[in-house]
C-alpha cells in the first residue's frame, strides 16, 4: 500500500507537470538572448546554396501545437499553409522549385518546441521557419534559432520579446500584446471614458504585455485599472467573477484561452456581473463565437487579420481560392497560415540566392507589402516588428462586425 | 458577506464536484485496488459525444446524454475488462502506468473524431438564478450540491446497510474468500467499474454545463479529486469526500484572497504540509484500519 501510495503520488506529480505544459503555461516561455547578430552578419552570397534547396525543391519548416489545448489553433494555422503552399506548387512554386512545408507538434511546451526546431534544421535541414503559432512554444525555440541563425518568417507569437531590437532573425508580422491592447483601450477610451476597467489575462508574459499596453494607454486618465492573472486550466471562475463585480469596472478585458474566456464569462453571468467585454484577436475566431458568441454579446476584439467578409479584393482572392484548395470556408487560424506561407514564398522570391543570408535580406526589402490579410508589412535593417496596427471588431449575434479596419498607433 | 457567501458557495459546489468525482476513484480502488489515470476522459467522453450528438448530429439533448452517459459506462468497463485485470499480480504501478497510456490514447481519439475545440454546453440551469442573503444562487450550484449529497448517501448506504454492499466489502478484503463463498467477484467487479463510469459521466456532464467541453477539461477535475484522496485516503470513505468539498473552498478563498495565480500552488502546499505535519499512521489507513 505504501509503495502503491508513493507511486500514485509520483505518478500524479507527473500527470500534473504534463498537464502545466499541455495547458500552455504562458510563463512558460524562455528569455531569448539579446545582442544576436544582426541579419548584415550573414550576408548575401548570391551563389550559395542554403540548407534544404535541391533543384527541385527548398524544404521550410515550423512548430506548432498540433496536440494538447492549444491544438486548435496549430491545426488550423498548418492546414492554411499547406493550402497556400499546394497551390503555389501548383502553379509552379519559387524559383523553379517546389516548397516543402514540415510543420512539426510542439503540443504548445516551449522545451518541446526547442527539439522540434533543432530536429527541423539539423534532420530535415529546412532553410527557413515558415510561421508557426503560439507564443510560449515558439519563444522557447527563439535563442536556437538566434544561435543557429535561421530566418523565422511571420510567427504567430506576440511577444515584446519579438519584433524589436532583440531577436533579429524573427521577422513579426503581427503586433505584440503591448500593441494590442493599447489599440484596443485607446479605442474604448476613444468612444467613452470609464472610470474603472479590468484585465483578467494569462498569468507571465502574455497578461503582463496586455497589462502594460492597457496601463500606457490609459496613463494619466485617472482611470483605475485592475489587473487578474489566470492560470489555464481554472476549475472555479467564481472568485475571479466575485473580484470583478466588486471591482465594478465597466470594461473588463480578456486575454485567456477560448475555453478560459467561457468559462469565466458563464461565471460572471451566473453571479449577475455583466460589464462590456474586450478581448485578444483569437476572440475573432469562427469556432469562439460559434461556440461563445451568446456568452460574448458587444464584445470589443482585435483584429489581427482582416474580416472574412470584407470588400477588399486580396480577402476575396484569399477566401476563393482556400475554399478551392480545400473545399471548405477558411477560419482565423487558417487566415494565418496561409499569410504566413504568402510571406515566406514571397521572401524567397525575392531572395537573390537561395540561402538565409539572402533571405534576410529580401525580407528587409519589404515596404507596405500588402496581403490583404495583414495591415501592410513593412520591415527594414534593424526592423522586425513588421505592423503597427489592428482592427477593432465587435461580437454581434453569431458574426463578427468590423468597427475599423485597421487602428495604428500613430497618433 | 455577500462576496465571501458567493465565493463560499462557489467553492462549495466545486468541492462537490471533486467529491462526486473522487467517489468512483474509490469504490474503484476499494473493490479492485487499482488507479485509473483515464477516469476524468472516460467522463470528458460522455460530455464531449453528447454535445457532437445533439449540436452536430441533430439528436436530442435528452438522447445524446443517454448516449454519453453510456459510452463511459462501457468504456470504463471495457478499460477494466481488457487491461487492468490483465495485470499480473505482484506488478504495483503497472496499472498506474497503463491508464496514462489510456488517459492519451482517449484523447488522441476524440481530437480525431470530434475536434480540438471547445465549445459550450447546455446549461443545466446554470442560467437560472436567484439572489439569498446577498448572494447569487444558481439552479446549477443547487443541482450539483444535492446530486453529490444524494449519490454519497445513496452509495454509503449501498456498500454497508446491503448484502451487495457487503459482497463488495468481501471480495475488496479477499477475492479469493470472497469467491469461495459464493460471491461472483468478476460481474462485481465489472458492475463497480461500470457504476464508476456512470459517475463520472455525471460529473463530467455538470462540469460542461459550468464551463464548457473539449478534451482536456475534466484533466484539473482529476488532479483535484485524486489530491483529496490522496489527503484523505483511499480505503476510507467519508474523510476524502469531506477533504475534497473542503479542497473547493480552500482553493476558492486562496485564488480570492491570494489572487487567481495562487490557486494551483496553494493546493501543492497544502499536500506538502499535510504530508509534512499529518501523522504517518493516519496516512496509512490501512494500519488504522487494523489497529
Amino acid at each position: 500500500m505504501r509503495l502503491k501510495g508513493r507511486l500514485v503520488v509520483a505518478t500524479l506529480a507527473s500527470t500534473c507537470m504534463l498537464f502545466a505544459a499541455g495547458c500552455g503555461n504562458a510563463t512558460g516561455g524562455s528569455k531569448s538572448s539579446a545582442g544576436s547578430s544582426g541579419s548584415s552578419a550573414n550576408g548575401c552570397d548570391v551563389k550559395e546554396i542554403g540548407p534544404g534547396v535541391t533543384d527541385s525543391e527548398i524544404r521550410v519548416g515550423t512548430t506548432m501545437p498540433l496536440s494538447g489545448s492549444g491544438a486548435a489553433g496549430g491545426l488550423g494555422t498548418k492546414e492554411g499553409q499547406e493550402a497556400y503552399y499546394a497551390k503555389l506548387n501548383a502553379e509552379g512554386g519559387v524559383q523553379g522549385r517546389k516548397i516543402k512545408p514540415i510543420i512539426l507538434d510542439d503540443a504548445y511546451d516551449p522545451s518541446t518546441a526547442q527539439k522540434q526546431m533543432r530536429q527541423l534544421v539539423e534532420k530535415e535541414e529546412i532553410l527557413v521557419v515558415s510561421g508557426g503559432e503560439g507564443t510560449p512554444n515558439f519563444l522557447g525555440a527563439v535563442p536556437y534559432l538566434d544561435r543557429k541563425k535561421v530566418p523565422a518568417i511571420a510567427p504567430y507569437a506576440p511577444s515584446d520579446e519579438l519584433g524589436g531590437d532583440k531577436n533579429q532573425h524573427v521577422f513579426m508580422a503581427t503586433v505584440d500584446y503591448i500593441q494590442e491592447f493599447e489599440i484596443l483601450t485607446d479605442y474604448v477610451l476613444d468612444q467613452e471614458t470609464p472610470k474603472k476597467m479590468a484585465l483578467v489575462g494569462v498569468a507571465g508574459n502574455v497578461g503582463d504585455n496586455a497589462k502594460l499596453g492597457m496601463e500606457k494607454a490609459l496613463e494619466g486618465k485617472g482611470i483605475e485599472l485592475l489587473y487578474v492573472p489566470e492560470t489555464p486550466g481554472t476549475t472555479d471562475f467564481t472568485p475571479i467573477a466575485t473580484q470583478l463585480k466588486q471591482f465594478d469596472a465597466e470594461y473588463v478585458f480578456l486575454i485567456l484561452t477560448n475555453a478560459d474566456t467561457g468559462g469565466l464569462l458563464q461565471a460572471m453571468s451566473r453571479i449577475g456581473y455583466t460589464p462590456k467585454t474586450g478581448a485578444w484577436a483569437g476572440m475573432s475566431d469562427d469556432s469562439y463565437i460559434k461556440e461563445f458568441g451568446a456568452l460574448s454579446q458587444d464584445m470589443l476584439v482585435a483584429l489581427e487579420t482582416s474580416s472574412l467578409e470584407s470588400d477588399n479584393p486580396l480577402v476575396k482572392q484569399f477566401v476563393a481560392d482556400f475554399t478551392a484548395q480545400t473545399g471548405k470556408a477558411p477560419s482565423k487560424f487558417n487566415q494565418l497560415g496561409w499569410v504566413q506561407a504568402q510571406l515566406t514564398a514571397e521572401a524567397l522570391k525575392r531572395a537573390e540566392g537561395l540561402n538565409r543570408g539572402c533571405v534576410v535580406e529580401a525580407l528587409e526589402t519589404f515596404e507596405n507589402f500588402e496581403t490583404g490579410i495583414l495591415p501592410p508589412v513593412t520591415w527594414g535593417k534593424g526592423d522586425r516588428a513588421g505592423v503597427d496596427a489592428v482592427g477593432i471588431g465587435q461580437i454581434k449575434g453569431d458574426k463578427l462586425v468590423v468597427l475599423e479596419e485597421t487602428k495604428s498607433l500613430q497618433k | 458577506m455577500g462576496d465571501l457567501g458567493q465565493i463560499l458557495l462557489g467553492g462549495v459546489t466545486t468541492g462537490s464536484l471533486y467529491a462526486l468525482f473522487l467517489l468512483g476513484v474509490l469504490i474503484v480502488f476499494q473493490v479492485s485496488k487499482s488507479m485509473n489515470f483515464a477516469y476524468g476522459q472516460v467522463g470528458m467522453i460522455a460530455a464531449f459525444s453528447a454535445w457532437f450528438f445533439y449540436s452536430e448530429q441533430g439528436l436530442p439533448v435528452p438522447v445524446a446524454l443517454m448516449i454519453g452517459v453510456l459510452l463511459a459506462v462501457i468504456v470504463n468497463s471495457a478499460i477494466d475488462f481488457a487491461a487492468i485485470r490483465r495485470i499480473p499480480a505482484g506488478r504495483p504501478g503497472l496499472d498506474l502506468v497503463v491508464t496514462l497510456g489510456i488517459f492519451l490514447l482517449i484523447t488522441a481519439v476524440m481530437q480525431q473524431l470530434i475536434d480540438a475545440n471547445a465549445h459550450t454546453f447546455v446549461s443545466l440551469g446554470a442560467d437560472t438564478r436567484t439572489e439569498v442573503a446577498g448572494v447569487v444562487v444558481s439552479m446549477s450550484d443547487g443541482i450539483v450540491i444535492g446530486l453529490t449529497v444524494v449519490t454519497v448517501l445513496a452509495a454509503y448506504l449501498l456498500l454497508n446497510r446491503t448484502s451487495l454492499g457487503t459482497s463488495l466489502r468481501a471480495s475488496a478484503e479477499d477475492a479469493g474468500i470472497a469467491q469461495a463463498a459464493g460471491v461472483n467477484v468478476r460481474a462485481l467487479r465489472t458492475a463497480t467499474w461500470a457504476v464508476a463510469g456512470l459517475i463520472a459521466a455525471v460529473v463530467a456532464i455538470l462540469v460542461a454545463s459550468r464551463l464548457s467541453v473539449d478534451a482536456f477539461y475534466m484533466t484539473p477535475f482529476l488532479i483535484k479529486a485524486f489530491i483529496a484522496g490522496m489527503i484523505g485516503g483511499l480505503d476510507r470513505f467519508w474523510l476524502p469526500l469531506v477533504v475534497a468539498v473542503a479542497l473547493g473552498v480552500y482553493e476558492s478563498l486562496a485564488v480570492y484572497l491570494l489572487g487567481a495565480s495562487a490557486g494551483t500552488p496553494a493546493v501543492f502546499l497544502l499536500i506538502i504540509v499535510v504530508l509534512a505535519l499529518v501523522p504517518k499512521r493516519f496516512v496509512n489507513e490501512r494500519n488504522e484500519v487494523r489497529a
